[in-house]
């Protein structure tokens, strides 16, 4: 029990903005030693509003490199051979510019684990196109499929690309490092936050593929399932979802909103004619809802066994008594005279130490630390080297 | 080329639909051994489309066909005692069991945590659910329609809405939860066999759907936490995250990123250094974030009149804005930024034919990824895992079949 499960794995961190700072954070919080490596140009990047911050940058250290200077760039050189893992997401061939590029970093570490994430991957005529996660979901045709059937596609309103890419970034990083404890190996590894997102929508892309069909925007519906949807509650833009999945919940659900006779109406007899009738099925299902709170519709239906629950917005989020209960926002200390609670790790583990919280690390506030107890630098060198503007 | 990064490891899938599969193809297409097992009847994914030209057929689900590439796929009833019986000799030398079944489903069955870990306690037992294994919701059902919303990732979705009544929060494309929720399950999975290095046994690892979009909604909540402003889909209420809208050209839609400042003092380039754009409110990053609607109306009067490419040309290429065009399903397979980088891969499935499919999130330079093996046909290698593997004859496996276990 007294070990996490990263521990012993230290991470060179280059990245910036979501998708490197949200995995190596959650990498920190099981144990791995994260090390950010920051330059006091680049801070508008990430948004160094305090919650904002460190949402993506708790459990790190962090040290101030200036990478343009090739002292710098040194130092960046002896974190590297001193880590595990080094991660970056600048656009393609910035790495490069300051001779830390994989090639450069396989010379003082061979067997170094490097990941290198952009919009659009390092290779193919648009691999210097810069873009954040909109751009990256445009591009991967998701934004094509997003919002209201009719007028403009719409955007998700989270920073959905940075995130699943995020995740599949720990697990790619954590394959390689399982391969490199059997054969001392590291590798290169690339993505491309597009790619990523392709890889989530495999409905839409296969029906085009081989059906040559464009789904466009489905909206709230399902190709089979009704009802399935969003309906509106008491109280200003409060909603609930529902989704009946087969005949059992079906008749649950007409029972539960005490409305049996729906069961018996022709219109609604069975899946396919709910289907091609759900404007008018959903009309009567808001009649119902109309008159219950969002939380009161989703017990009334999960008591029957009908899957519901609330639209929550981010205050409901933090409201809501489930996540409350299961501990999914942590007090991690006091950010700008405020307590802050950090939203808890995504996972349960049942037999490892509780996750390593901590808030995000003010700028270069580790730079003596890593500098002397991890890299062997004197003290007069850090001088030195501050004094020259190339540890800031 | 080398050995897989996860060669030797081997994992059994008591999943279904997408969630779990997901998690389980991440791992065999990096080379685990999956052993996916299915009740007599097949993965629900089976009879969800698409389908080839409409035809709905079990061996023909293109969704199915993509979420369970590189596994070996065995029928077994779970709950009939000869079935358990097998399925618990399937973990006998398992490392993982990946799992998405109601947390009572598995207690009623003897297959929850603290029953299979006797059988092997070096298993990793990762259990994705829409809300987990404690907590008041804990039993309760979801779909990816209820997990999605409930995950706080629909109400603010797809913004810039007038009227919120007649424009209800939005789910985004496919099965995002389910998705999400099946990395997350893959990235815990490994991460719980770095813990099985220091102690030699395995846990039980509680994946909640909830809990994964939770995360990803991250900043809507900070921006509540701490400035008590709740982002929305109605235009000019809370500070939105997705702060692009998309604008139109000749031939479709695009979004930019125009409020940092270089990108601010290149759109003016692009502009001609028009009088609007001095204006005091849009003298720093924040104001312009606050008036991001002017900027985005007065780009749209300019871009209306090129095409997609030209825009993507004029602000990306020639001013390194950050912007992109909005691909629809026809413009990806044939881009040829996609098409050099193999984005697409041929799939040979056997009785779907050949078709292309999305190639991997990550290319490593040193392990192999392959995705070339197709999903199992049901209980395809029912012979292969029971009979020659787990010893039993072909006699006791016609058995089994007929009593309905297998």
């Amino acid at each position: 029990m007294s070990k996490l499960p990263l521990e012993g794995i230290r991470i060179a961190d280059f990245t910036q903005v979501v998708q490197g700072p949200y995995a190596t954070m959650l990498m920190g919080q099981m144990g791995a030693e994260v090390i950010k490596v920051e330059t006091e140009s680049r801070t508008a990047m990430d948004q160094r509003m305090a919650g904002a911050f460190t949402n993506l940058n708790g459990s790190k250290k962090s040290i101030t490199i200036n990478l343009k200077d090739p002292r710098g760039a040194d130092v960046a050189k002896r974190l590297v051979k001193a880590s595990d893992v080094a991660m970056e997401n600048f656009a393609t061939g910035v790495m490069e510019r300051f001779g830390l590029g994989y090639d450069d970093l396989r010379q003082v570490k061979p067997d170094i684990i490097m990941l290198s994430s952009q919009a659009l991957g390092r290779t193919g005529p648009m691999k210097d196109a810069i873009g954040y996660f909109a751009e990256a979901s445009n591009f991967a045709g998701f934004s094509h499929l997003t919002g209201y059937r009719e007028g403009r596609p719409g955007m998700v309103g989270a920073i959905w690309a940075d995130h699943l890419t995020g995740m599949h970034m720990i697990f790619a990083i954590l394959s390689a490092i399982r391969h490199h404890r059997r054969t001392g190996e590291g590798q290169y590894i690339q993505m491309s936050m597009a790619e990523t997102v392709i890889s989530a929508i495999p409905e839409a892309i296969l029906d085009y593929s081989v059906n040559g069909r464009d789904r466009g925007r489905e909206e709230n519906l399902d190709v089979a399932m009704s009802p399935h949807n969003v309906y509106r509650c008491q109280g200003f833009d409060k909603w609930v979802a529902i989704a009946v999945t087969n005949e059992e919940e079906w008749l649950a659900l007409c029972n539960a909103t005490g409305h049996p006779e729906w069961a018996d109406d022709p219109r609604f007899a069975d899946s396919l004619s709910r289907w091609h009738n759900q404007a008018e099925l959903d009309k009567l299902i808001t009649e119902w809802t109309l008159q219950r709170t969002d939380y009161e519709a989703m017990h009334a239906l999960q008591a029957a066994g009908v899957a519901a629950g609330p639209v929550l917005d981010g205050g409901g989020l933090s409201d809501d008594p489930h996540l409350n209960e299961r501990g999914s926002f942590v007090p991690v200390g006091v950010l700008e005279d405020k307590p802050f609670s950090q939203i808890a790790h995504p996972w349960r583990m049942s037999n490892s130490p509780t996750p390593y919280y901590a808030v995000a690390p003010s700028l270069g506030e580790h730079n003596r630390h890593v500098l002397e107890d991890i890299l062997g630098m004197t003290g007069e060198e850090i001088d030195l080297l501050t004094a020259e503007q190339v540890l800031v | 080329m080398a050995d897989s990064a996860l060669s030797g490891l081997k994992v059994v899938e008591l999943g279904d639909f997408i969630a779990a599969p997901y998690c389980a193809k991440l791992m065999a297409d990096m080379g685990a051994e999956v052993i996916k097992v299915e009740p007599p009847g097949g993965d629900s994914a089976r009879r969800y489309g698409p389908f080839p030209n409409d035809e709905p057929h079990p061996e023909k689900s293109l969704l199915f066909a993509y979420v369970n590439t590189s596994k070996k796929g065995v029928t077994i009833d779970v709950g009939k005692p000869l079935g358990k019986r097998v399925f618990l000799e399937l973990l006998k030398d398992a490392d993982f069991l990946v799992e998405a079944n109601p947390p009572k489903a598995m207690e009623e069955l003897g297959l929850d945590y603290n029953s299979v870990k006797g059988v092997n306690p070096g298993l990793i037992v990762t259990s994705i659910t829409p809300f987990g294994q404690t907590g008041p919701y804990r039993d309760y059902k979801a779909t990816e329609l209820v997990s999605f919303h409930i995950g706080g990732i629909g109400y603010p979705t797809p913004g810039d809405v007038d009227n919120p009544d007649a424009s209800p929060p939005m789910k985004a494309p496919g099965h995002q939860a389910d998705i999400m929720a099946g990395v997350t399950a893959a990235a815990a999975s490994m991460t719980a066999l770095f813990a099985r290095e220091f102690t030699g046994e395995g846990q039980h690892v509680d994946v909640s759907e909830q809990d994964a979009l939770l995360r990803a909604s991250g900043n809507a909540v900070v921006s509540h936490m701490h400035r008590g402003e709740t982002p929305s889909r109605i235009a000019g209420v809370g500070r939105p995250i997705a702060t692009r809208k998309p604008l139109p050209t000749k031939d479709g839609y695009f979004t930019a990123q125009f409020f940092m400042d270089h990108f601010w003092e290149a759109l003016k380039d692009v502009l001609g250094h028009p009088d609007w754009m001095e204006q005091e409110i849009f003298a720093d990053r924040m104001m312009r974030m606050e008036n991001l609607d002017v900027i985005q109306l007065m780009v749209e009067e300019w871009s209306k009149d090129y095409t997609r490419e030209e825009v993507y040309h004029i602000l990306q290429v020639e001013n390194h804005i950050p912007c992109l065009p909005i691909n629809t399903m026809a413009d990806l397979f044939v881009h040829p930024h996609y098409v050099e980088r193999g984005t697409f891969v041929d799939m040979e499935h056997p009785e779907i034919g050949r078709f292309q499919s999305p190639g991997p999130s990550y290319r490593f330079s040193g392990t192999p990824w392959n995705a070339s093996i197709p999903a199992p046909t049901l209980g395809q290698h029912n012979i292969d895992i029971i009979c020659d593997r787990l010893g039993y004859s072909r006699e006791d496996l016609a058995r089994m079949r007929r009593s309905g276990a297998v």
